[in-house]
């Protein structure tokens, strides 16, 4: 809903629209229904601004320059363009960057190979993980746990977890866009592949079932001030 | 992914498009998929709604529970008018008469306009290959007229036309395979979904939206008014109806069959049954004939896997 | 002045189609519309018309995808005939309460059972009351005209309706007759490109069709009414328009040799043009005969009507669907009613004729108007005469 809120006008590909005030452009393309790709972006989370695919043309008061759409606040009378062949030689070196950085990923040669970007002529790092952030700020600001910095090792960017804090709670597995981070889940035991964290199950004490790892449980009850018996039962069973 | 819905769903978008303010029973399981379905679809849509519950509940003049354009015409031709908006947009769009870029156009109906009424509409639309997705909201009965049966009902339900009479104990047909029909189309996409699992049937909306050509998603809603069972079981209703394997979430993509919530033990159906005053009156023998068909049919769904599994 | 060509009225339709610039075709074969289908098909597939030719599984989604298609903003075509029709009408109602300026072409054909191929009226009637602009063509070059003319009118922010052009099956739209085909230039001056108002667009959301309950029902339809009765400014100016442009002026009810005449006899559709053939017949042997046709049906001309009735002395209409024991056919019950409250009424004889194409030669015409003159002599007879019975 719109109501109450300060609308501005602006151009996207020489289309009329409108959007909220102080809203972030990429998000605002995307809901236009233009598409731009882009990695590192999550509405849930601040923007990162690390994969660099989602750059678009802007034209403000007759200037004209090249932005990341993640970190750009839209205002009134903007002219947004999606396309140019600026616009795709500096994607196309973005592509070239996170090839580089993950040359092991299957998913993101993938994605490149569909922008039509084959190769890359940058030095190759032997990971999956682009980079691209988007877990550490999902640990950060959305589950609390902190169990994920960014750091530079010899001059280099890594994710480097915390086995200790991390909750097992599989947000980072459903957030990454190149699916590095995977999960191993049996009845007895989770497992965050990437991060080397296993925590046992709980098990309900009405069904028996196993439904979270219990270190999740634990976490839950301390952030929210629950009983301690509260999470001893498992959803379907609390009814 | 349904594990992971702790804290990953503080990242489903917080934005409604189906919004507040609608006329749905209490512990209604048809809103809250099309509340998912919204979430997963954002902004850029165009929904075609068939004459049914969801039409009735959200849309009573002056008043309206979308925020996405939406558009309903009759009972039997949600499919039909999804294909007129998809050829419009593509016409309007080649012609440069409006932008180019990506809308997706959904079809919404009920079982009764899809299974029974709009099957031919459907049917029509799947074989032309219009990019749209299509989105069967299943509450197993005519609910929006008063609960009377139809080709989705399941055998031995209780409705205001199948009734548990002494002769005939309810509804004496078993349930339509509508997925199956669909993906006899040869579509790209099919899916069965359920609210109950939000994350899966998001996925899966998102992932029939964006594939080219028609897709096609038959999602399970609970209804407490119609299924007589409490309005705050709606959601382990749904649960109990995948674990009991009587509704298996699964998706056909290209072909090939994938059971997205797998259950390898099966719940006994009993445990879905007894919490419905439609199934009240079913003896043990019906319980036990039901039990057979339901493990012969997901052995069926779990060889469909194997034999349509990728080399 | 455009090109001269001969052309059968089914391909005329299909010319006026293409020449609108559709967006959207959505079409079930049934017999006799088919040739419009083909062709229009062969235009899309040949690059000759950009639009989305929807090969629909049935009538019924024919018009639900126009209504779908409309709705976006895109300009749609569909045309049908007689189970065709019926099978659509639910949907017919719809888009024209939902103010959705779709163009349908019906090439009229009798209903079933017994099953007949054949023409006559039965099938538009049994959608009289669905809400459309209706308007009846007596030859092919008056189908290439209206089609365009639908458009323009229909698609007009003051009228936001859909139109149906109505042709006779066989005797219009499989006979090759002389035609001017208008330069493009000059229909695009006349038609421009739709701009529409409302429409579903995820920019500005908006819900079409939703549920009215009976607080609000009455003023729908009361709206609905008033829209296509007000309608009808915008289908005279159009007329005039296209006249200056093409020198072919249209009028909601075409008066022949009327000055002085007694008796009218009253048409509509394609048998008007040998009605005029009789009325000349007539007119040589002295006998005081004229002919009114009636071309626009919905809405209907009673100002027009009742100016040209005025002074005839008695009506003979001339009917082509029944009405199963009911007044008699539908457009002698429809004069019947447009006079009933005048100070002076001519009495209205009716004959139900050309049921399933057969033949409405001109001496029937004269027989009819003899017939006719003896009913009155003796007194009114029944209601109706269903006509040329064999016994």
């Amino acid at each position: 809903m719109m109501s109450g809120k300060e609308i501005v006008r602006f151009k996207i590909d020489g289309m009329e629209v409108e959007a909220e005030k102080g809203r972030l452009l990429l998000p605002s393309i995307l809901d236009f229904g233009f598409e731009i790709p882009h990695l590192c972006y999550h509405e849930a989370v601040s923007p990162g601004g690390t994969c660099g695919l989602c750059v678009v043309e802007l034209t403000k008061d007759g200037r004209k320059r090249t932005a990341m759409s993640c970190k750009y606040t839209i205002d009134d009378g903007l002219e947004v363009v999606t396309d140019t062949e600026k616009i795709r030689r500096v994607r196309h070196r973005a592509w070239e960057v996170l090839l580089a950085r993950a040359s092991r990923s299957e998913v993101l040669r993938r994605m490149a190979r569909e922008a039509g970007v084959e190769k890359t002529s940058l030095e190759m790092r032997d990971d999956e993980c682009i980079l691209c952030g988007l877990c550490e700020r999902l640990c950060r600001e959305i589950v609390g746990a902190n169990a994920l910095t960014i750091t530079r090792k010899n001059g280099r960017r890594e994710v480097v977890p915390d086995p200790e804090s991390c909750i097992a709670c599989g947000a980072c597995v459903y957030v990454c866009p190149v699916d590095c981070i995977r999960m191993v889940e049996t009845e007895e035991e989770r497992t965050i592949v990437r991060w080397g964290r296993t925590l046992k199950m709980k098990k309900c004490t009405a069904c028996g079932r196993s439904f979270a790892p219990w270190y999740q449980l634990e976490y839950i009850k301390e952030r929210a001030k629950l009983p301690k018996d509260f999470l001893d039962i498992c959803p379907d069973c609390r009814g | 992914m349904e594990k992971l819905n702790v804290y990953a769903a503080k990242l489903v978008p917080k934005n409604e498009n189906f919004t507040q303010g609608h006329r749905a029973c209490q512990g209604c399981a048809e809103v809250l998929a099309l509340r998912h379905i919204g979430k997963a679809l954002g902004k850029n849509v165009i929904i075609a709604s068939a004459t049914g519950c969801m039409e009735v509940v959200s849309s009573p003049f002056p008043f309206t529970s979308w925020d996405v354009p939406w558009i309903h015409v009759a009972f039997e031709n949600a499919a039909a008018v999804a294909s007129g908006a998809e050829s419009g947009l593509k016409a309007l769009m080649r012609k440069g008469k409006i932008s180019p870029r990506k809308i997706f156009v959904l079809a919404l109906a009920g079982d009764g306009g899809t299974n029974d009424i709009g099957l031919q509409a459907l049917s029509g639309a799947l074989e032309r290959g219009h990019d749209f997705l299509y989105i069967c909201t299943d509450n197993e009965a005519y609910m929006n007229t008063g609960i009377q049966r139809s080709s989705a009902t399941p055998w031995g339900a209780s409705t205001t036309t199948s009734p548990a009479g002494k002769v005939i104990p309810g509804q004496a047909t078993w349930k339509k395979n509508m997925a199956a029909i669909a993906a006899a189309h040869d579509i790209p996409y099919v899916a069965t979904a359920c609210p109950s699992y939000p994350f899966d049937l998001m996925e899966k909306v998102k992932r029939g939206a964006r594939i080219p050509g028609p897709a096609y998603i038959h999602v399970l809603a609970v209804c407490p008014t119609g299924w007589r069972s409490p309005p705050d079981l709606s959601i382990r209703l749904g649960r109990l109806a995948v674990e009991t394997g009587i509704f298996p979430l699964y998706e056909v993509v290209d072909g090939k069959y994938k059971i997205t919530v797998d259950v390898p033990e099966l719940r006994p159906v009993e445990d879905y049954f007894r919490l419905q005053g439609r199934f009240r009156h079913l003896t043990k023998d019906m319980i036990d004939q039901i039990q057979r068909r339901v493990r012969k049919e997901y052995d069926r769904l779990r060889k469909r896997v194997e034999m349509t599994m990728e080399d | 002045m455009g090109k001269r060509v001969g052309m059968e009225g089914s391909f005329a339709a299909s010319e006026a189609v293409k020449m609108a610039n559709v967006d959207v075709i959505a079409a079930y074969p049934i017999t006799p519309q088919t040739h419009i289908v083909e062709r229009l098909s062969e235009f899309v597939n040949n690059g000759e018309l950009d639009a989305e030719f929807v090969p629909v599984e049935s009538e019924h989604s024919a018009m639900s995808v126009c209504a779908g298609s409309a709705a976006v903003g895109a300009r749609s075509f569909t045309c049908t005939s007689s189970q065709g029709l019926i099978l659509m009408s639910e949907i017919v109602y719809c888009t024209a309460a939902m103010r959705l300026p779709i163009v349908m072409v019906i090439v009229n054909r009798s209903l079933s059972n017994p099953i007949s191929i054949w023409n006559d009226h039965t099938d538009v009637m049994s959608i009289r009351d669905c809400g459309w602009i209706q308007y009846f063509a007596e030859n092919g070059q008056d189908v290439l005209d209206h089609v365009l003319i639908s458009y323009r009118v229909g698609e007009d922010r003051d009228v936001m309706l859909p139109v149906i052009v109505n042709m006779d099956g066989f005797s219009i739209s499989h006979v090759i007759e002389p035609l001017e085909l208008l330069d493009q230039e000059t229909v695009d001056k006349f038609l421009p490109p739709y701009k529409p108002g409302v429409v579903l667009d995820p920019t500005h959301p908006v819900t079409m069709g939703a549920i009215v309950l009976p607080t609000c029902y009455t003023e729908a339809k009361k709206a609905q009414d008033e829209a296509v009765k007000a309608s009808m400014p915008t289908i005279l100016k159009a007329w005039q328009e296209f006249g200056d442009l093409s020198g072919r002026y249209y009028h909601p009810i075409e008066e022949y040799r009327t000055d002085g005449a007694d008796v009218l006899l009253v048409t509509m559709g394609g048998i008007g043009e040998t009605a005029m053939w009789a009325v000349d017949q007539m007119r040589e042997k002295g006998r005081p005969v004229g002919l009114l046709k009636i071309r626009l049906w919905r809405p209907f001309p009673f100002e027009a009507f009742r100016k040209a009735a005025e002074k005839a002395k008695m009506l003979v209409v001339v009917d082509r669907a029944v009405s199963y024991g009911g007044p008699g056919g539908p457009v002698a019950s429809e004069l019947k009613s447009a006079l009933y409250n005048e100070p002076k009424r001519p009495p209205v004889v009716n004959f139900i004729a050309g049921l399933a194409s057969r033949d409405i030669a001109p001496f029937d015409f004269i027989a009819m108007v003899d017939r006719a003159e003896g009913t009155i002599k003796k007194g009114m007879g029944p209601l109706y005469e269903i006509y040329g019975v064999r016994e």
